[in-house]
């Protein structure tokens, strides 16, 4: 029944892995889409929009992922939605990654200068002209290197999705920690599969980052304040 | 781009739609019609529940689901679910079975239904050979793990002398990863997983019962017709001896007869 | 048809008021053992030695591309082979100081990068030793403006610390997760449970805030 620790499991683990990468390309493209309404709402003029989103955000970003997991977890159960583990896990970090992204493109419209707007509404472009036209395309330059780098924090907070039963990547060791009873072994495995597909990531966040940061100081300007954000948060 | 975001939003929403509305009248005949039963399983748990070399769900529970799915004409699906999800999973109508090593309590059964008893196993103190663990009264001042929320954790919680330090675990991969690694000075865990485990490493050995632990399957509450079929489908297979085999297979040993309600 | 039912979750009030408490000092415990392996972490990203910068570096990628809940059962179930063996907390503690040294590595490199070069070489010019240098000129003021990225890894750290129920350590998670094992009502545990999280994360937001009023009177010169 008992197995030693081989290219068999380590397979077993990467196919796992690939549930991960799923799971965390699920979770950035529902809060992506999430996430923009809630920075439209953030940046609108109309303070009970603005305040429920302020609020989402400060309830979401004030408690643990695992609580957060724990809750959308059962509660779309009792909702009466009977759903796969993929889909209530992909809700619980949709919510979560709403919220943050939410936040970094918020920073990202910001960054972009009262001049551009004031500039803009002088050539007589109204809210959703000047948004599409000059601030948006400006502000997504800005967004890309921090969002790279919360798609990583996404990937290794999947992790915890092992807790409410999700086989992947760490639920798979665990099984396979279990079944050889080489606990260190596998969980150095785990940990050196999260290393490769984080800091591939990691990397290309940082070389976005400094192309950005190469193109004169209006886009370093732009860049500075989600890059700090995204520091913080990290 | 947004005609696509438009698909997938109504993508999402249609998927969580669809996924609601099928909720069900009889559970019984709702598993018979949609041909395929959602059966929680640890599978870090063996000789009960665990991940065979061909990294296939296999144990002691999982072959048991696999014979009522059989017996049901249905699909199987298994669903690793850690000791402590158990009960919401099925509440939240995750799962229509869990066949999980799962003891039956009377605090249980107010939240969940239990059939007849599948496996009677005795819940046992497991520890290193060094280790002079004659009676619970020696565990004071050492380190004993469980799973948490599970019998073993209830059991001892209930009996342990002031003084014992117990370290709950989220689920017995974690429990007795602990052991391994001499994290705790003992564990409290079912008999047939502390005969694996002192087989697999000698210088693990089981001192002492700590109590005994009569296993059924769990389902929700007021599934009657469910419930009945189930118990008439355990019964058929202790008749046939398959329930004994199996018992053979995993624990080493068939019990000698089921207590049944 | 499902239905809400605190009672049995809120007559346990005091598990969860104890849970609480071993939170905060779990997290203050490895926020500031996290400082003082940040803060040098950061002078060896910037250290003249390159192999203090390679393992400074290194250090940093690893546990920024790697879950902590990995990091903590690589700690606590791994190290023991090695022949460290830790218990529970002691293992949550250094786990938890590890993932927080490396990020307020970064912050304290981002903060110190900050500080203009000509104040240290004035600093030097009037005579300051390299240690007074770093001490007044580069550390203090690089603190000031790292101040609030300070804070809210904190905060983050205290979030976090949930991760370390799995390992059996008796923080405020772990007791929802007892508790729900007791009342079986799983919802109302976490609901609570995540009440209380914000509570804790509004009171020490606030708390910073004002200390950070009070220390930092003087406009951030490194800005």
């Amino acid at each position: 029944m008992f197995q030693t620790f081989s290219w068999h499991h380590v397979g077993f683990l990467a196919q796992a892995g690939l549930w991960t990468l799923l799971l965390s390309t699920v979770a950035l493209f529902g809060g992506a889409i999430f996430g923009a309404l809630l920075m439209l709402a953030r940046i609108s003029i109309f303070p009970a929009l603005r305040g429920a989103a302020a609020a989402y955000i400060y309830v979401v970003q004030g408690i643990p992922l695992l609580v957060l997991l724990f809750i959308a977890y059962f509660g779309v159960a009792f909702a009466g939605f009977d759903v796969p583990p993929l889909v209530s896990a992909g809700v619980a970090f949709t919510l979560y990654a709403a919220a943050f992204l939410g936040e970094i493109w918020r920073g990202s419209i910001e960054s972009v200068g009262k001049g551009q707007w004031e500039g803009a509404a002088a050539l007589g472009l109204d809210w959703p002209g000047t948004m599409r036209h000059v601030v948006v395309p400006q502000a997504i330059r800005a967004a890309i290197p921090p969002t790279v780098g919360f798609f990583v924090q996404l990937v290794k907070n999947t992790a915890l999705s092992s807790v409410i039963g999700f086989v992947e990547l760490t639920r798979a060791g665990q099984i396979v920690a279990n079944a050889t009873f080489q606990p260190l072994s596998v969980y150095l495995t785990v940990g050196a599969m999260y290393f490769v597909i984080c800091s591939c990531l990691s990397y290309l966040s940082r070389r976005l980052d400094e192309r950005m940061r190469g193109q004169g100081t209006r886009a370093k300007a732009a860049t500075a304040q989600p890059a700090a954000l995204a520091a913080a948060i990290q | 781009m947004r005609t696509f975001l438009k698909a997938a939003v109504l993508g999402l929403g249609l998927a969580i739609v669809s996924a609601g509305v099928a909720s069900a009248q009889n559970l019984l005949d709702d598993i018979i019609k949609r041909g395929v039963i959602n059966v929680g399983v640890s599978l870090g748990t063996p000789p009960y529940g665990l991940t065979n070399s061909s990294m296939e769900p296999d144990g002691y529970d999982v072959e048991l689901a696999k014979l009522i799915a059989r017996d049901l004409g249905v699909k199987i699906n298994i669903v690793d679910t850690v000791a402590s999800n158990r009960i919401p999973n099925l509440t939240s109508n995750k799962l229509d079975l869990v066949i999980s090593s799962f003891s039956i309590t009377p605090e249980r059964a107010k939240a969940i239904a239990f059939t007849n008893t599948v496996y009677v196993d005795q819940q046992v103190l497991l520890a290193p050979k060094d280790n002079k663990f004659a009676s619970l009264a020696d565990l004071k001042g050492k380190k004993i793990g469980v799973t948490r929320s599970t019998t073993n954790d209830i059991a001892l919680t209930k009996r342990a002398v002031e003084g014992t330090a117990i370290q709950r675990y989220d689920d017995d991969a974690s429990t007795s990863q602990a052991l391994l690694a001499g994290q705790v000075d003992g564990i409290v865990t079912s008999g047939g997983l502390a005969q694996v485990f002192s087989q697999k490493s000698p210088n693990l050995e089981t001192k002492f019962p700590v109590a005994s632990a009569p296993m059924g399957l769990g389902i929700r509450r007021g599934e009657h017709d469910f419930l009945h079929w189930l118990n008439t489908d355990i019964f058929m297979l202790w008749t046939t001896g398959e329930i004994q085999a199996l018992q053979k297979k995993w624990m080493g040993a068939a019990n000698p007869e089921l207590p049944r309600f | 048809m499902f239905y809400f039912d605190f009672a049995g979750t809120l007559s346990r009030w005091d598990v969860f008021a104890h849970a609480a408490a071993f939170t905060v000092g779990l997290s203050i415990a490895s926020t500031l053992l996290g400082l003082l392996i940040g803060v040098a972490g950061a002078a060896a990203r910037l250290s003249r030695f390159r192999a203090a910068r390679a393992v400074a570096f290194f250090y940093v990628e690893l546990i920024r591309n790697t879950p902590f809940l990995v990091q903590a059962y690589v700690v606590y179930f791994g190290f023991p082979s090695l022949g460290l063996r830790l218990n529970a907390i002691t293992a949550a503690v250094i786990a938890l100081s590890l993932y927080a040294g490396a990020y307020v590595t970064e912050i304290v490199r981002a903060g110190i990068e900050s500080i203009d070069k000509g104040q240290v070489e004035a600093a030097r010019a009037l005579g300051l030793s390299p240690t007074q240098t770093f001490r007044h000129v580069v550390l203090k003021p690089a603190l000031a403006s790292v101040y609030p990225a300070l804070t809210s890894q904190f905060i983050l750290i205290m979030l976090a610390s949930s991760v370390v129920s799995t390992i059996s350590v008796p923080e405020l998670t772990g007791a929802a997760n007892d508790i729900q094992g007791l009342t079986f009502r799983s919802l109302e545990a976490f609901l609570v449970v995540a009440a209380l999280y914000l509570v804790l994360t509004a009171a020490f937001k606030g708390v910073f805030s004002a200390i950070g009023h009070n220390a930092f009177t003087f406009k951030n010169a490194a800005r």
